[in-house]
């Protein structure tokens, strides 16, 4: 049965939202041979207003490149959470930095509450890289790309000198993951 | 000294791609007016279609207009039957001093994310270079078809001067973001050009319709003293870098 999987990545500038839309549509378009899009829209400021990356993986070819229904829907800002959970279907995800949103709406789609940010900083020692904690949630939870796939891709956009430290924050983000399932 | 051999581009286009970018950069070639400069290709493509970039990404084509009225009256032009566009913003995203629009385009159902940027300065930067030579023009052949493509593409070494100028990069190297795709083009285009003395020529004067000299080589030289924290290897400056920047 064909599928058709859409990701909605939402915060503000400088979170690096844009970065980790265009490794998830990697991963699954170049490692795991599926088809893939990836769509990014700033606010009114390029770091500090809102961003925000759409990527839509499907194993058929993609008629239409904009999300409609969205399947996971990961918040860094309770702004992005408020403006965009109602495009969640009923079966999908919202995933929210716990550090940064409090108010969490009452719907049929599942919640994962989680200290994005704040493993980061614990377990990779920088916060610049919660975008890459996220992508380990998201790839654990979803597992509509697979693990070897992200890692691959995340390796191909990184320096080289950073591959362990990203390497450690996407696996961060997977167990993290695992726990809260 | 690192030669830079030049692979095939189409190489590092994902295979089930490749048709519809090269259909979608012969429709731009052939809307693009012949006789000035009414949109500029910059950003990752003209660096990957010069072989500075050898990797597999989901590339961008960026189209870089003066102003709304123009990205207007290109957006009006008839095209293809075959090319189908869908735009991603409602309207132009307008920030401090650049303003966006996202869309993508296809000629089969490979999507391609084609974004119109506006900025004057910019613009005349780099429209003022290209003025100075002919169009970029090549053919493309894949499965038996020529692609003939023709059209105003940024000069490399003028982007790395952008980029280097760059508000974002300067936050981006503050911030320590070692993910920055702006620095990445920087140390791509560097590593192969750092001993070329033409191409300090060139940075050197085109950096002047930015900023005086000694703003542009405090922030080349932040950068490269800050390459480490940033994930790259050490960078020692060449005497033809130091020649150039006058250190």
């Amino acid at each position: 049965m064909s599928f058709r999987y859409e990701f909605r990545l939402s915060g503000s500038g400088g979170q690096g939202l844009i970065l980790a839309g265009k490794i998830l549509a990697e991963a699954a378009a170049i490692y795991d041979g599926k088809n893939a899009t990836q769509s990014q829209s700033y606010g009114p400021e390029a770091r500090g207003g809102s961003s925000r990356s759409e990527v839509i993986v499907s194993d058929e070819e993609i008629d239409y490149p904009k999300a409609i229904n969205i399947d996971l829907l990961l918040c860094f800002t309770q702004e992005a959470c408020d403006k965009y959970c109602k495009d969640i279907k009923d079966t999908g995800i919202l995933l929210v930095d716990k550090g940064y949103v409090t108010k969490i709406p009452e719907a049929k789609f599942k919640v994962y509450s989680l200290p994005i940010t704040q493993t980061a900083e614990e377990k990779a020692g920088k916060a610049l890289v919660a975008n890459i904690v996220a992508l380990g949630i998201i790839t654990q939870l979803t597992g509509i790309i697979s693990k070897g796939a992200v890692e691959s891709a995340i390796l191909s956009r990184v320096p080289k000198g950073t591959e362990e430290l990203n390497l450690k924050a996407f696996h961060a983000g997977t167990e993290l993951a695992q726990q809260s399932k | 000294m690192n030669v830079r051999v030049k692979p095939n581009w189409l190489d590092f286009v994902d295979v089930r791609s490749r048709f519809s970018l090269l259909e979608i950069l012969v429709e731009l070639s052939r809307l693009r007016r012949k006789k000035n400069v009414d949109f500029v290709v910059i950003g990752a493509l003209p660096l990957l279609i010069n072989g500075y970039l050898q990797y597999t990404a989901l590339w961008d084509i960026d189209l870089l207009f003066r102003d709304e009225e123009e990205m207007k009256e290109f957006t009006n032009r008839p095209k293809s039957k075959m090319l189908r566009i869908v735009d991603y913003d409602d309207a132009l995203m307008v920030s401090e001093n650049i303003a966006s629009f996202h869309s993508a385009w296809t000629f089969d159902k490979n999507w391609f994310n084609v974004d119109y940027i506006l900025q004057n300065e910019l613009f005349e930067f780099y429209a003022n270079d290209i003025t100075h030579s002919a169009p970029f023009n090549s053919i493309m052949k894949w499965k038996g078809t020529a692609y003939e493509i023709s059209l105003y593409m940024a000069h490399p070494w003028d982007i790395i001067v952008d980029k280097i100028i760059s508000p974002r990069t300067e936050r981006d190297i503050s911030l320590r973001v070692d993910t920055s795709i702006d620095i990445r083009h920087i140390f791509a285009i560097y590593r192969f050009e750092k001993d070329n003395n033409a191409f300090w020529r060139h940075v050197t004067t085109r950096a002047r319709f930015f900023c005086p000299m000694p703003v542009f080589k405090k922030k080349f030289l932040d950068l490269i003293r800050k390459a480490h924290e940033l994930g790259y290897e050490d960078i020692k400056i060449s005497s033809t870098t130091a020649q150039a920047l006058g250190i």
